[in-house]
């Protein structure tokens, strides 16, 4: 078992009422597994991605990988801890715009020292389809050319687990493909997805689908209904 | 991959915001950098200015020297009415008139229509021993001029010793330790000094003076005079002193009448005089130019804070706005595993780096400019006088440190952000 959700609870504040955004989530992800958690928009779906992620601590709960809850380690520590076990996909890419390809994909190497960087970056640049667009900026880039980019990003580290919210939310379908099939390679390699998203066709990549809705995990079983559905 | 050239990709890129930056820092080193240079170019100037006025004053002192020997060449000669029982041997020898007269002699000489004397002081003069100080010497009684009847009132060449007040001669003052402004003591009465004569290499280096009444009292010699000078004698004659004798004769009989006070002495005393006027006349401008330096230095000491605090809250203001921009980017950042100090980093750096250059441009635009506006003489190479390897080394650290302080609120605001709450904002 690579990643453990243990009792996982979130709450935020909004106006003077308290919304229960993550609401007593439990599961497990083994290593090689792609799961895709489906819900309609609102339902908690980032905010658990973000709490797995290590970036949002939960009000109650644990997020065990490989046994170690990052948020016992101190802010540095679980920083690092992220940039090595980590890697994020997200549906507005997020890469840096005054960077060109290369450049965005080697982001990760400023966290760590990594030797051959370059090399790495090259290498999942060139696995992507994007040599020719190595020196080009996100502005010069299609659509699908950034999601590519912050894919490869997201690799760089290698990963244990791969969080992609809504990694195909603004992509054609031929693109959606690509990332679709570059993920389920991921988990060939021993590496897990946890993907969110309200997308059918991209649910249809995953081994694993489970609903959610109001902050709570829906059962395997109903969750074929609501697939169906 | 390196945080620094991710810095140089972001100044790059968002060029106004680099350059707005930039133009603050450039303005605050600029302002400091030429208030320095200015004041640096006013201080050449006055000392040039000065150097050069005290060659002009010591020419033109020269020149009112000679002209003052020329003047009071042609003025006249002094001469020393003595009374009848006076022995002019002794008096050769010593220096000292023992021999008395009556002051009412002044007053006949003033109301006769004399020609030949111009200006008439009596005097009594004894040497005594000063009891006070256990010291010798000359105490001299002087009224000061008194008026020719039958002339118009001349301008006073010698003034009256006012009572209660003492002038005192070179080696006295010397021996005594005494200054000006001091007060003595002379035969239990009491004086102050208001004068102290330079060194004249005469007799007159052992006198003091007092007024003629005090004297008189004091040496216990009422209504008796010494001697009466007689000041500017003119007279064409070849023996222009028999001339005098025979005229004052039949004025004065009986009273002994010598030439006295070598017209050198008299000239000695005007060149004096033109030189003081120099010197005070340097002083003066000295003086000038020291307050005008003065007042640049306040003006720039009210200016230079103020330009410095304006363009370090606009570098803040630029900074939180350069954060603001860049909350999705901070976000990806964290996530992907940079800390909070590396990112607090990428914006302490940068407006480090801001600071640098903008501290190299502004020097040689502050250097610029206090060449072109700091008016140094024509000798002076502005460019070797006015460059300060010390300014610049300043400029490199003073811009930078400020350019980061002023970032580091924006950049600590940017090193708090929460990435999971950028990132849900998307």
């Amino acid at each position: 078992m690579l990643l453990e959700l243990v009792e996982l609870s979130k709450s935020f504040k909004s106006g003077s009422k308290r919304v229960q955004a993550v609401d007593g989530i439990s599961l497990t992800v083994d290593a090689g597994e792609f799961l895709a958690i489906k819900g309609p928009s609102g339902c908690g779906k980032s905010t658990l991605l973000l709490m797995v992620g290590g970036l949002l601590s939960p009000d109650s709960g644990e997020v065990l990988i490989e046994g170690t809850n990052p948020y016992k380690l101190s802010n540095d520590q679980r920083a690092r801890y992220r940039s090595t076990h980590m890697g994020f996909v997200f549906q507005q890419f997020h890469l840096i715009p005054y960077l060109n390809v290369l450049d965005n994909v080697l982001t990760p190497a400023l966290a760590t020292n990594l030797s051959q960087a370059k090399e790495r970056a090259k290498e999942l640049i060139e696995q992507f389809g994007l040599e020719h667009r190595l020196h080009h900026t996100p502005a010069e880039l299609s659509t699908g050319e950034k999601q590519r980019v912050a894919l490869a990003r997201a690799l760089f580290h290698q990963p244990k687990i791969l969080l992609a919210d809504e990694p195909t939310g603004n992509l054609d379908s031929e693109n959606s493909e690509i990332v679709l099939k570059a993920l389920s390679e991921f988990t060939k390699e021993g590496g897990c997805v946890l993907m969110v998203t309200h997308d059918d066709q991209a649910v249809k990549s995953a081994e694993r689908v489970l609903g959610i809705n109001a902050g709570r995990l829906i059962p395997e079983s109903e969750t074929e209904v609501l697939l169906n559905s | 991959m390196s945080l620094f050239r991710l810095i140089l990709q972001e100044m790059q890129h968002r060029k106004i915001n680099f350059l707005l930056g930039l133009v603050s820092v450039v303005i605050a080193v600029a302002c400091l950098v030429a208030a320095l240079t200015l004041l640096q170019a006013d201080e050449i100037q006055t000392a040039f200015i000065l150097e050069k006025k005290a060659d002009e004053v010591k020419e033109a002192g020269d020149q009112l020297e000679d002209a003052m020997r020329k003047i009071t060449k042609g003025l006249g000669f002094n001469i020393l009415i003595l009374p009848s029982n006076q022995d002019l041997n002794e008096f050769h020898l010593t220096g000292i008139v023992s021999g008395t007269m009556p002051e009412e002699n002044v007053k006949i000489l003033a109301e006769s229509k004399i020609v030949t004397v111009n200006h008439l002081l009596p005097m009594v003069a004894k040497k005594i021993t000063w009891p006070e100080k256990k010291c010798e010497v000359i105490l001299t009684g002087t009224r000061g001029e008194v008026p020719l009847r039958h002339r118009a009132l001349k301008k006073p060449l010698q003034q009256q010793v006012p009572k209660g007040t003492m002038v005192m001669g070179y080696q006295i003052q010397q021996k005594l330790g005494l200054n000006v402004n001091d007060k003595v003591k002379l035969m239990g009465k009491d004086f102050k000094i208001t004068q102290c004569y330079p060194e004249r290499g005469t007799a007159d280096d052992s006198t003091v003076w007092i007024n003629l009444e005090e004297a008189q009292e004091l040496l216990k010699m009422q209504n008796l005079v010494n001697a009466i000078l007689a000041l500017e004698c003119n007279c064409a004659a070849k023996d222009r002193v028999a001339q005098i004798r025979e005229e004052i004769g039949k004025i004065l009989p009986g009273t002994q009448i010598i030439e006295r006070g070598p017209p050198a002495l008299a000239r000695a005393e005007a060149r004096n005089q033109a030189h003081a006027s120099a010197v005070a006349s340097l002083e003066q401008e000295k003086a000038n130019r020291l307050q005008m330096i003065k007042r640049h230095a306040d003006f720039a000491a009210v200016l230079v804070p103020l330009v410095v605090l304006g363009c370090g809250a606009w570098i803040g203001f630029l900074s939180l706005e350069n954060v603001r921009r860049r909350a999705p980017e901070i976000g990806v950042l964290r996530a992907i595993g940079l800390r909070s100090t590396q990112v607090f980093g990428i914006f302490i750096i940068k407006a480090f780096l801001i600071g640098v250059i903008g501290a190299l441009i502004g020097y040689f635009l502050g250097y610029g400019i206090g060449i072109t506006w700091g008016s140094l003489p024509a000798s002076v190479n502005p460019q070797e006088a006015l460059f300060s390897g010390r300014w610049l080394l300043l400029s490199l650290i003073f811009a930078p440190v400020l350019a980061s302080l002023s970032s580091w609120i924006p950049a600590l605001l940017a090193a708090r952000q929460d990435p999971a709450t950028i990132l849900q904002e998307g």
